[in-house]
């Protein structure tokens, strides 16, 4: 099923170019992975992706709805669109504003209109998920990068949406708990959930990401390639690895 | 890296289920989410300026802005502020379409803030005085925005500079613009993720500000210190380095000759 349709999308910021001319369809159960070189437009993509830019030409269809600005300005339907997409921003920092971890976690539950009993386990469920349990009384603020980096996935997960646009989560992490995070997102993309993740870090996720959007550096798809396309084509893994 | 089995998923995330109860009335942030976004983004990015059409250095283009407002300032002669119009006029000449826009729409609201505070001066001196200080004002604002619209931000520190203002006035300047707008686009940000968040209507809003403020506080000591910690870092040691300004420049020259005639029309011309 598909899920996401980009026909032709640009978007520009006042001076310079974040995407251009993009195409793609995403499907339902898809984990895909973007990858390029820094400035190349993967984090821009995210953000028309989530809701928060709107395309300057071409269209975004979500579910059938084409997303417009004039669509998001409808409460109801930015809203239906937050609970099913959820975003971990690159710049993690300001994603958190709440004085502890745990009332971090609880914010989205506590907007759902769930039972109290509900709310607790989804967050206690979410702090272990993430291995943020240890934290769960700090302040998100004073935590180092890695551990915002987790807090900052297990707030969007509490609210369970159904696309998970996670722009380069592994940065700042030890490599344990990469792996950790990998697997957390593997296992929820085998739940049913649709993965969009940017990285530039080829080695790191080539086993896991099944499909991969190669940016180029003029802020246009260079190539949409499989897990095996790749695997199979040494000159691409080389590229990849040399981002 | 290989995949491998770690954890056991919680039932709940396993189903995606959207038929949430909940109340999707509007609040008053979401009702002017476009126009607070907006004014911050129009902070944390400060416009672009326009290099092209660069003539003197950055010292004598400070110069020449303060010898035109100076001039404004003390000429009563009717003739010569048409000069200063019309020269003003003439470099407008070489602003792009876009740029051109900008400067007449903040330069006319400029304007018309400036004659609704002189306006009571009417009932006072009458029509003429009213037109008179108007003039003045917006030639005054005039040169101001082409100056700003044609001098990236590192060009007036540098002119500063050369103009021998001490090091610490420039400091602040530079340090207090860098952070206003990152404290802008920290907040713009900030409520980004939240926008991204809120899935209802929020029941304790006032709470919320509390804590983005108060995240942002947090944020903005921080900030302060490790910016001057990174300008030591980088070798500041308080004093920004004179950069070399090219006195006996043609193009100078150029750049202040309007002024100077102007400047030497004023001194001469006596009725
Ligand atoms: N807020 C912004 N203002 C202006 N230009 C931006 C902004 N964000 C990104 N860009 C530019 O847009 C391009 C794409 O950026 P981005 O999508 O962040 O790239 P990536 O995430 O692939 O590193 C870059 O050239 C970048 O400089
Ligand atoms: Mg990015």
């Amino acid at each position: 099923m598909t899920l996401i349709k980009l026909k032709d999308v640009c978007y520009s910021y006042p001076n310079t170019c974040g995407i251009k001319n993009l195409s793609i369809n995403i499907n339902k159960g898809e984990f895909l992975c973007l990858m390029g070189a820094n400035g190349s437009g993967k984090s821009t993509l995210l953000q028309i992706l989530s809701g928060l830019k709107t395309t300057d030409n071409g269209q975004y269809f979500f579910k059938n709805s084409e997303i417009t600005e004039k669509y998001l300005s409808n409460n109801k339907q930015r809203q239906k669109l937050h609970q099913q997409i959820g975003m971990v921003f690159q710049n993690t920092d300001v994603q958190l504003f709440n004085p502890s971890v745990y009332e971090e976690i609880a914010f989205g539950p506590k907007q759902l209109g769930l039972s109290q009993n509900k709310i607790i386990k989804r967050v206690n469920d979410c702090l272990k998920l993430t291995n943020c349990e240890k934290f769960r009384d700090r302040i998100p603020y004073q935590l180092s990068g890695g551990e915002k980096k987790r807090v900052a996935l297990a707030s969007v997960l509490a609210l369970n949406p159904e696309i998970l646009l996670l722009d380069e989560p592994l940065n700042g992490l030890t490599i344990s708990a990469q792996r950790e995070m990998l697997n957390l997102i593997r296992e929820l993309q085998e739940a049913g959930k649709t993965i969009i993740m940017a990285s530039h870090n080829y080695q790191q996720i080539k086993d896991f990401a099944q499909r991969f959007i190669i940016f180029k550096e003029n802020h246009t798809v260079d190539a949409d390639l499989t897990q095996i396309d790749i695997k199979n084509s040494p000159d691409r893994q080389k590229q990849l690895m040399n981002l | 890296m290989k995949p491998n089995k770690l954890n056991d998923l919680p039932d709940w995330i396993k189903n995606s289920n959207y038929n949430y109860k909940v109340n999707y009335r509007k609040s008053l942030w979401k009702n002017n989410r476009m126009h607070i976004k907006n004014l911050l983004s129009s902070l944390a990015q400060p416009k672009g300026v326009s290099y092209v059409h660069r003539r003197g250095s950055p010292g004598v283009n400070l110069i020449q802005l303060l010898i035109s407002v100076l001039l404004i300032v003390l000429i009563h002669n009717i003739t010569l502020l048409w000069i200063i119009y019309i020269l003003l006029l003439f470099k407008l000449l070489f602003l792009n379409p876009q740029q051109l826009r900008k400067f007449i729409k903040s330069w006319i609201i400029g304007s018309i803030i400036a004659s609704l505070l002189i306006i009571p001066s009417y009932w006072l001196t009458g029509i003429s005085t009213v037109l008179y200080f108007t003039i003045k004002t917006s030639l005054i604002l005039a040169n101001a925005q082409y100056y700003r619209i044609t001098t990236p931000f590192q060009e007036l520190l540098t002119g500063l500079k050369a103009l021998h203002f001490p090091d610490m006035f420039i400091m602040i300047i530079a340090i207090s613009l860098t952070y206003i707008r990152m404290l802008g686009q920290n907040l713009f940000l900030n409520l980004e993720a939240l926008e991204l968040r809120t899935v209802s209507k929020n029941k304790h809003p006032y709470k919320l500000i509390g804590a983005i403020f108060g995240a942002l506080y947090l944020k903005s000591c921080d900030y302060a210190i490790e910016l001057y910690a990174a300008m030591e870092a980088r070798g500041f040691n308080g004093h920004y380095k004179s950069i070399k300004v090219k006195n006996n420049n043609f193009k100078d020259f150029v750049t202040l000759s309007p002024a100077i005639i102007v400047l030497l029309l004023f001194v001469l011309w006596r009725k």
